[in-house]
């Protein structure tokens, strides 16, 4: 019995274009992330290709320097450099810089390499020199998609350029946020962070700096799952607030709150009804609910944590 | 072609075990014939289940016709064949999923692609079409690697690919083609154009 296997019949010489798109996927996906980036511009075809491949990257970086931007993808690095500034373009009432701006072709670049991918660590780094102008006007453009990150790591000298890389992140994606700010800031009006979903949605959140939070904005954290945060000073009608905000929160876990002291320890677990345990930390009863707050107290030191079980 | 004259492939004996010494005569479309260990004939799962079902003796394999497989040619089914016997008995690779995928290419298999373009995306689709994985892989990695260190110009030389302008100016001649008018139309919508009509109509 002749067996045979019937294949489509093909031309002699093949080529790219011969071949299946299920096979010129095969070979898209096996791109390293800077030759993603260049094959998106061959041709259309290959654009909506490789848009339906959807990377995963382990880590993306963005490291902004006043006169360079470095942008790494998985170990491959792209440097950006500044160009020419003040020369501009004029579109109908607005000027805008010209393409060539490295700000520009870095967002462009990442873009391209890592258009509907998604992202394990997103870590992004303003220099110490970095202004506030040049540090923000990287994510000060509009992104037209979000990126898929889990993990986000900011550190910057300063506050001001910190809100705008958050919203080019898919608040749905992301759960851990770490905000490293390693200069004294002395205030806060900029930081306004609160007011992205990116920020207040994320399952944990650690924010280290030279300066703190006033305490007054401790309530604005509930919806974490779990956070570490520094903070000046801690007034008693504060951590109320916080802690009726913990009591509503759908998700609270856990909180550490760093401080230079607590004025009065005695006013705060009396303002709270905590009771006290043999093993010298306070909890709070849930009302309607098996779970208590467990409360750590110590001097420049506060850790709540609900737990199911009173032991 | 006869069976005395087949090609022969290398085949490691020592590594086959006992139970599975059995060679199966398969046949290009250039009636070009290959004998193949069963072995080897498991990284193909297009081919397994082939001669699974067919439930050949080894009296079969020798009396009976060569199993043709229509539309490959010997040049690739050879490439194809000394891949699978090269790599016979290793365990055949489960798609994660992720992008990008990491592929290794090993020695052999280098040596084994270092061929031209043409020949190179004939064992691609023949790799797809015998649902050999980890040869799909790494063919398909080797042309991912040509795009190395390319600009776009450089690739579409590379993959022979038209670029968007050239894809479309092909695609209004083969419209053109098929209606002549058409290009009449445009020119004459053109020139009302300059002549500053407003509408066409």
């Amino acid at each position: 019995m002749q067996q045979s296997i019937q294949l489509q019949k093909k031309k002699s010489a093949l080529t790219l274009e011969d071949l299946p798109k299920e096979m010129v996927v095969e070979i898209l996906k096996k791109l390293t992330p800077a030759n993603r980036a260049v094959t998106r511009n061959v041709s259309k075809q290959f654009r909506v290709l490789l848009e339906s491949t959807k990377p995963s990257l382990k880590y993306v970086g963005f490291k902004i320097e006043t006169d360079s931007i470095t942008l790494t993808i998985d170990g491959e690095s792209i440097k950006f450099a500044k160009t020419k500034t003040g020369t501009f373009i004029s579109f109908g009432q607005y000027q805008i810089e010209r393409a060539e701006n490295f700000e520009i072709l870095a967002s462009r670049k990442l873009l391209e390499v890592a258009n509907h991918a998604k992202i394990d660590d997103f870590y992004i780094e303003f220099g110490k020199d970095s202004t506030g102008f040049d540090s923000t006007r990287l994510f000060a453009y509009d992104c037209p998609i979000l990126f898929d990150v889990k993990n986000l790591t900011i550190k910057s000298p300063r506050n001001c350029a910190l809100c705008f890389p958050l919203t080019w992140m898919n608040s749905e994606t992301l759960e851990k946020i770490e905000i490293k700010i390693p200069n004294r800031v002395a205030f806060f009006e900029n930081f306004d962070i609160f007011q992205y979903d990116q920020f207040t949605n994320a399952k944990s959140i650690n924010l280290k700096r030279m300066g703190a939070f006033y305490s007054f904005e401790l309530p604005k954290f509930y919806k974490s799952e779990q956070f570490e945060i520094k903070i000046a000073e801690i007034y008693t009608e504060d951590i109320l607030a916080l802690h009726n905000a913990i009591l509503l929160s759908p998700r609270f876990k856990k909180c550490i709150l760093h401080m230079r002291h607590v004025y009065s320890l005695d006013e705060v677990i009396d303002t709270l009804r905590l009771r006290p345990r043999q093993d010298g930390n306070y909890f709070f009863q849930i009302p309607d609910s098996g779970d208590i707050l467990e409360y750590t107290v110590v001097p420049d030191y506060i850790k709540i944590e609900r737990k199911t079980n009173l032991q | 072609m006869s069976v005395e004259n087949a090609p022969v492939v290398d085949v490691d004996e020592a590594a086959i075990p006992v139970e599975k010494k059995m060679y199966y005569r398969f046949e290009s479309n250039d009636k070009k014939e290959f004998r193949v260990s069963e072995l080897a004939i498991q990284q193909s799962e297009t081919l397994n289940r082939l001669v699974e079902a067919m439930g050949y003796t080894s009296e079969d394999v020798e009396n009976k016709p060569a199993i043709a497989i229509e539309n490959i040619d010997g040049k690739t089914l050879k490439l194809v064949f000394q891949w699978c016997e090269h790599h016979k008995g290793e365990a055949i690779p489960v798609d994660d999923g992720s992008v990008p995928k990491i592929v290794e290419i090993p020695e052999f298999d280098a040596k084994l692609m270092d061929i031209d373009n043409g020949l190179l995306f004939k064992l691609i689709w023949a790799a797809d079409y015998l649902n050999i994985v980890q040869l799909l892989n790494v063919s398909c990695k080797k042309v991912a690697n040509m795009a190395q260190g390319k600009t776009p110009a450089q690739l579409r030389r590379v993959y022979l690919l038209p670029s968007d302008e050239e894809d479309e100016a092909a695609k209004r001649a083969a419209q053109e083609a098929q209606d002549p008018r058409a290009r009449e139309v445009e020119e004459e919508f053109e020139e009302r154009k300059r002549q500053g009509g407003n509408s066409f109509f």
